[in-house]
């Protein structure tokens, strides 16, 4: 499992200092791609179904502990999705339930004191069911989908994420998993999965300064002088890297540089490219 | 047996002792009112940390039911809750309602995710976090600023006293309303942010005091050894 190093609100202490401790908080290995086609799936299928233009914000995925995931599930609708990879949950809280009513019924807001008829109750069945196919993306191949109680989905939950709506129509729906997905890790990198990258030189026979006037002036037939002297080593550079210093010369009639003892590497240099 | 008056006497140093213990206490409410200075206010690096102006306080719930009132701000978040120091919620107003005093509590569902962060107290009282979410077309991240409400203030009526609960609390006297409103607006002055009350006790007026009381004390005492002099001398005299 994946721990992020975060530190804490705030906390008092006796002498009026503040102070942030750091803690270890278990971090989710679902992928944020998968999350957000679920997230652009809600929208699509909640525009679709409640008739409006809709936009989602995405909590990232988190690793709820007991009690948060007590507070996130207290009294929600849960459908439970078997999946080949896991089980998946689509979570709508009270509070959110009774909105997408209204907004299924083209109201502005339905009161928390009146419970759900039982047509309103089948809407919002119908509106949750719907967005159980987006849990494909997150459990593999699906099977039945059933009601679920708070308590167990709270004893099985273990990743979570929430898709929230922005604009007026604010509503969040929650989506879970019974199992964080499994770490892959890949092997490590050789220079044999290297082998087919080429790395361009270029080696700096000499080097001189120009001022703008003389710059003004060039035109062909010109020759500048350059600073370095005869026999100076020339530099070896990989992009911004400078590699190594050699002596610069002629094999088989191309230019060549050669590193001997006599030009030390350039050895700074040569591990900030390592 | 101690007798009245030397017990009012230990009784007077005993409470100079704690109004100096706590003279560098942010909040503290003196029991003496001779010893009270002009605050003076630090910055801190504590986004939760706030001064609040002269005249002012916070208000938090009374174990009896009703409301007291208290100046320390170096607020903390319990629970997903606004508290002063001692464990007391902190009341404010809602998002668009001043009809009523209510703890200001983060979104208990962006606590349960983690995604509380930020948390800072404004000039304006306002309490605000700031929630992380991901624009699921881009990919981006960006931080929403999400205001939880704004911390009320409370004055007196000019000329009140108001009533010492304890350390850090005061209540106003029977029959006296206190006017309730929000930083920088119906005349109160905005909080200084990040910052802290060093406190209002003047240490070497209280000092000074705690040594008054005590000299009074050993006068006192002073006046009880003659008069238990006299009594003793009147005592053989009579056997």
């Amino acid at each position: 499992m994946i721990s992020s190093l975060t530190f804490v609100a705030p906390q008092l202490l006796g002498d009026g200092r503040a102070i942030r401790r750091p803690a270890f908080v278990p971090r989710s290995t679902l992928p944020l791609s998968a999350a957000c086609l679920v997230a652009n799936g809600v929208r699509e299928t909640l525009s679709r179904l409640l008739a409006l233009e809709i936009d989602v914000d995405l909590i990232e995925p988190s690793i709820p502990g007991r009690t948060e995931r007590r507070v996130l599930l207290d009294g929600a609708t849960i459908l439970r999705v078997r999946g080949r990879i896991c089980d998946g949950f689509v979570i709508v809280r009270p509070a959110d339930a009774r909105r997408v009513v209204a907004l299924a019924f083209d109201e502005s807001e339905r009161s928390d004191r009146d419970a759900l008829s039982e047509i309103e109750r089948a809407t919002l069945e119908r509106v949750i069911a719907a967005l159980v196919p987006l849990c494909n993306t997150l459990c593999g191949t699906l099977g039945p989908t059933t009601r679920e109680s708070a308590d167990r989905a709270a004893c099985d939950l273990v990743t979570y994420f929430e898709v929230r709506t922005t604009g007026l129509a604010r509503l969040a729906i929650g989506f879970a998993l019974a199992r964080d997905p499994p770490e892959d890790v890949a092997e490590r990198i050789t220079l044999d999965d290297l082998a087919d990258v080429e790395l361009e030189g270029t080696v700096s026979l000499g080097v001189g300064a120009l001022g703008v006037p003389a710059f003004s002036r060039l035109a062909v037939g010109a020759t500048i002088v350059l600073d370095t002297p005869l026999g100076a080593p020339g530099m070896l550079y990989f992009g911004d890297v400078t590699f190594a210093r050699g002596a610069c010369g002629v094999v088989d009639g191309r230019n060549a540089i050669s590193f001997d003892s006599t030009y030390a590497a350039a050895p700074s240099a040569i591990r900030g490219a390592a | 047996m101690i007798d009245p008056a030397t017990n009012a006497g230990l009784a007077r140093i005993a409470a100079r002792e704690r109004d100096v213990m706590h003279a560098y206490d942010p909040g503290f409410i003196p029991e003496a009112s001779d010893i009270a200075r002009k605050g003076t206010v630090v910055p801190t690096f504590d986004p939760l940390g706030v001064a609040i102006p002269d005249g002012a306080f916070v208000v938090t719930p009374h174990a009896d039911g009703g409301l007291a009132y208290a100046r320390d701000g170096a607020l903390t978040i319990v629970d997903g809750e606004l508290r002063a120091r001692d464990g007391g919620a902190v009341l404010g107003f809602g998002v668009g309602d001043r009809s009523k005093l209510v703890p200001l509590r983060v979104d208990p569902y962006d606590s349960a995710q983690g995604r509380v962060a930020n948390a800072r107290i404004e000039a304006d009282g306002t309490f605000a976090y700031a929630r992380t979410t991901i624009d699921p077309r881009s990919g981006e991240r960006r931080a929403e600023n999400v205001a939880v409400g704004r911390i009320a203030l409370a004055r007196f009526p000019a000329g009140t006293q108001p009533t010492r609960i304890d350390a850090h609390h005061v209540a106003p006297p029977a029959g006296v309303r206190p006017e309730f409103g929000v930083p920088g607006d119906g005349g109160f002055e905005k909080l200084a942010t990040r910052s802290r009350d060093l406190g209002r006790v003047d240490i070497i007026a209280s000092l000074e005091k705690m040594r008054e009381a005590y000299v009074s004390f050993e006068a006192l005492r002073a006046a009880h050894h003659v008069r238990g002099g006299t009594e003793k001398t009147a005592m053989d005299l009579v056997k």
